[in-house]
């Protein structure tokens, strides 16, 4: 019983590694379903939530906050999912978001420039220039997106258990690999853990349902107790609180909930 | 886990262009919620603003247009670079009773020559005030203590509304009076009041206190004042005497020099200094004020090179010194503003009213006014911790009442100066007087000491000092010494518990000193455990520890009660037949045949 999340870059055969490792675990495997299942739940277009989690944010982005709402959406739709166990996800944001989950095994799949554009030469029949600019900017366009949301830099070998070069190594020793790893006790979820994800996806559905009005609101939850700040001015603390509470509580799950009004920036 | 930020400057990097432009600090922290509560806290300010630059600029001998100057450039440069989110800056009463009183002499007010001595003395107290911050002066401001603040915002709230009343109730009132004066004026011509004012001033304040209640993010302050206009005209404010705004030039800040040469900047430099004090002590403590209630921390010298700035910048704007406005910071605060881009909106607002708007400006009555602004000073009231104070504290009551009735009987900056002193006077008496514990063994077996004894050795007195040993507290230990066993020969053994003891002083060392001495002459004797070790440093480079004697400093007392009891020979000992020490009990458990 664990989770496996695999971080890619476009065409580096990760879906493929992703694929057989689910069908050898027996687990389901997600990439995309995710994001269909979070335009259904909270009412976006498709296309919306995918720029969301893939494109850097643009300056405009900053002030109409839409990128952080579908992030939430994304987010709460992902976690819930992923409650069930037994699951590869392999997509964007994976790693980012089950950073403090321990039983979630985080693999990075890298593969050389050269081979990756080959393979997207024959599956896009394009030529070999476009598909190495395709492949250059697409690669840049999801470091600036972890770097301008959660200041994690995608390449940073730290944020994953194992990276697999799939060079000398092929898809099958990949899946191999991750399967040993996967089978370590470390890996295994425990009530604990299990605990962990829980209070993380509670968060995530808090957040998702005040983020419409609280565009910067972040959360904390631990055994049903939520700890929401959202930012506002504290002349507003009565109205904004009573609001917060009134849409958090009806999370299902929530059993109290603690607002915190940031009303100023915080030098970090 | 958090990585350095790919391809991002380093920390202190950082650090250094948000100490050089502060409002990278907050840069971060607008979205489009914040700018829309600016936009709508800016809008408010800048009408407010319209009556009060030009009533100040008058004040000051200045013609109107240079207030309204000084409210537009001032603010702006004030907020960028100042600390405080919230602080409004531009014309004050204060500084412009100052400038008056310090220019006159030298020119006629309102002439060409009055105005150019203005700017470059505005120019002055910017430089001074820079310098100030820049050496890293607004330290100073940690000594302004929170009953103080409490205090002085009440009493500014106080004056506010004070200095309203003249307009709510359409009584004309003498130019910058006291607050006794202004109520003396108010009892004695109350047969004189205006009752269409007054129903003016009401209808916008009961329309303030209805969307401040019903609905408290709407911008309640500009539906106000637009209330009470369209009561004005309703009632037809002309034919009954109720003010309007006065006409207003439709032209932004023109270009100025200031004066440059030696001789005009040595004859001005001192008053200007005094412009820059006062200026500082107002927009700090009002910054101080706004922050209590939005629980941010200001940092007292960048505020210094924030107000710095933004008057020497001004004087090139044909601007006149400013700083900190209370009714204006307050009215900001209460409607809604985030982030200091509300001043930047304000100004920007109040340029765009005097070019394109400003003959519409003359339908809004100043009773209006007045009455949103006694609803802001109220506000400004903190009665919950005016409860708590009072509550806890007599000292702490005592500062904030003192500074409250200074603020109503003296000018704002000497209030302030009255509710510091006193809160050092109190912070310095407490510290003289450490808090000395008498302590003997508890009633488990372990022998732990403890405070509140219920036993007394005459052999060995424990004692635990809470505070520094510092020249300022030597006199109340060595009488609390001398009082221990006075009249008592000879002297008992005293153990110093010294873990509340954080800092020693040279004149503290050599009392430490002198008692040892005093009781080793009557066969007693002086020790001490715990000591932290910056005291034993102290105590170490002095070479007090060889006088005191270094087999009498122990790390901790139940160290420190089994090497005493070896080897006191006290007399008492000898007939004692209730021992409090365990050291003392087996001693005597051993002898028993």
């Amino acid at each position: 019983m664990s989770i496996v999340t695999i971080s890619r870059g476009s065409y580096s055969r990760g879906r493929e590694v992703a694929e057989k490792l689910a069908a050898a675990l027996n687990y389901e495997c997600l990439s995309r379903e995710i994001v269909l299942e979070a335009s259904e739940q909270f009412n976006i277009p498709e296309i919306k939530l995918v720029r969301a989690i893939h494109d850097a944010p643009s300056i405009l982005d900053r002030f109409t906050y839409g990128r952080e709402r579908y992030i939430a959406f994304f987010r709460a739709a992902l976690l819930k999912r992923l409650q069930k166990d037994n699951v590869i996800y392999h997509g964007l944001a994976g790693h980012v978001f089950l950073q403090k989950i321990p039983h979630v095994l985080k693999v990075r799949i890298i593969a050389n420039l050269e081979d990756r554009i080959r393979e997207e030469m024959k599956r896009e029949k394009i030529s070999a220039d476009q598909a190495r600019q395709m492949l250059v900017k697409d690669d840049a366009e999801r470091r600036r997106w972890s770097m301008a949301l959660y200041g994690l830099d995608t390449w940073d070998q730290r944020f994953y258990d194992m990276t697999l070069h799939l060079d000398t190594m092929d898809v099958e020793d990949a899946v191999s690999a991750i399967l040993h790893s996967v089978s370590r006790p470390c890996f295994q979820t425990t009530p604990q853990s299990r605990e962990l994800l829980d209070d993380l996806s509670l968060s995530a559905q808090v957040s998702a349902a005040l983020v419409r009005d609280f565009p910067k609101v972040t959360a904390d939850a631990g055994n049903g107790t939520v700890y929401v700040n959202v930012r506002g001015s504290l002349v507003d603390e009565k109205t904004i609180a009573a609001k917060v509470r009134r849409i958090a509580e009806k999370v299902p799950g929530v059993k109290k909930v603690h607002v915190n009004i940031i009303a100023h920036a915080i030098e970090d | 886990m958090k990585p350095e930020k790919y391809g991002s400057l380093s920390g202190s990097g950082i650090t250094f262009w948000r100490r050089i432009f502060p409002f990278l600090r907050w840069w971060r922290f607008i979205g489009w919620d914040t700018i829309r509560a600016d936009l709508m806290a800016g809008l408010t300010g800048a009408v407010i603003v319209l009556p009060q630059g030009v009533a100040f600029a008058m004040i000051a001998g200045l013609p109107p247009e240079y207030g309204l100057y000084t409210a537009i450039v001032v603010p702006l440069v004030a907020a960028l670079f100042g600390s405080s989110l919230h602080l409004i800056s531009g014309p004050t009463t204060a500084i412009s009773i100052v400038i008056l009183s310090s220019l006159s002499p030298m020119a006629p007010p309102g002439s060409p020559e009055f105005i150019r001595l203005a700017i470059t003395l505005t120019f002055l107290a910017g430089v001074f005030q820079l310098a100030l911050g820049m050496a890293r002066m607004g330290i100073l401001v940690n000594f302004v203590s929170h009953s103080v603040i409490i205090g002085f915002t009440a009493g500014a709230a106080i004056l506010i509304i004070t200095s309203q009343m003249g307009h709510v109730l359409g009584i004309e009132m003498p130019k910058a009076a006291s607050f006794l004066t202004t109520w003396q004026t108010i009892f004695q011509q109350i047969t004189r009041a205006n009752p269409y004012a007054a129903v003016v001033a009401a209808s916008a304040l009961a329309c303030a206190m209805a969307f401040k209640w019903l609905r408290p993010r709407w911008p309640g302050l500009l539906f106000a004042l637009a209330a009470g206009s369209l009561m004005a005209v309703f009632l037809g404010a002309e034919s009954h005497g109720i003010r309007l705004m006065a006409p207003l030039p439709a032209r932004l800040p023109p270009f100025s020099l200031p004066y440059m040469d030696i001789g005009a900047i040595r004859q001005l430099a001192p008053k200007a200094f005094a412009v820059a004090l006062i200026g500082l002590i107002e927009a700090l403590s009002i910054a101080r004020s706004i922050a209590a209630f939005s629980r941010q921390p200001i940092d007292g010298s960048q505020e210094f090179i924030g107000q710095g700035l933004s008057n020497i910048i001004g004087s090139f704007f044909s601007c006149y010194a400013g700083s900190g406005s209370f009714t204006r910071s307050g009215i900001n605060y209460h409607a809604g503003a985030m982030t200091p881009l509300s001043a930047v909106f304000s100004a920007i607002f109040l340029a765009l009213i005097l070019l394109l708007v400003a003959p519409v400006t003359e339908y809004l009555p100043i009773p209006a006014m007045a009455g949103v602004i006694l609803l802001v000073a109220f506000g400004l009231i903190d009665f919950h911790h005016i409860r708590v104070i009072t509550r806890t504290s007599k000292q702490e009551a005592a500062i904030m009442g003192t500074t409250f009735l200074a603020t109503l009987a003296l000018d704002l900056e000497f209030a302030i100066y009255a509710g510091v002193l006193l809160s050092l006077f109190f912070y310095l008496r407490r510290t003289a007087h450490p808090e000395i514990v008498s302590m003997m063994p508890g009633q488990d077996d372990a022998g732990e000491i403890c405070g509140l004894p219920d036993k007394h050795c005459p052999a060995l007195t424990i004692i635990r000092i809470d505070g520094s040993l510092f020249f300022g507290a030597v006199n109340h230990i060595t009488e609390y010494f001398q009082n221990i066993d006075k009249h008592i020969t000879p002297k008992a053994h005293v153990l110093i518990v010294a873990y509340g003891i954080n800092f020693i002083d040279i004149t503290g060392a050599e009392m430490l000193v002198n008692e040892a001495v005093r009781r080793r002459g009557m066969r007693g004797d002086l020790y001490l455990c715990g000591v932290k070790p910056q005291a034993r440093s102290v105590l170490e480079r002095g070479g007090y520890i060889g006088k005191i004697g270094e087999d009498h400093i122990f790390a901790s007392e139940t160290e420190a009660i089994a090497g005493i009891l070896k080897k006191i020979h006290h007399p008492e000992c000898k007939k004692c037949r209730f021992p409090v020490f365990n050291e003392c009990k087996r001693q005597g458990e051993t002898s028993t045949p």
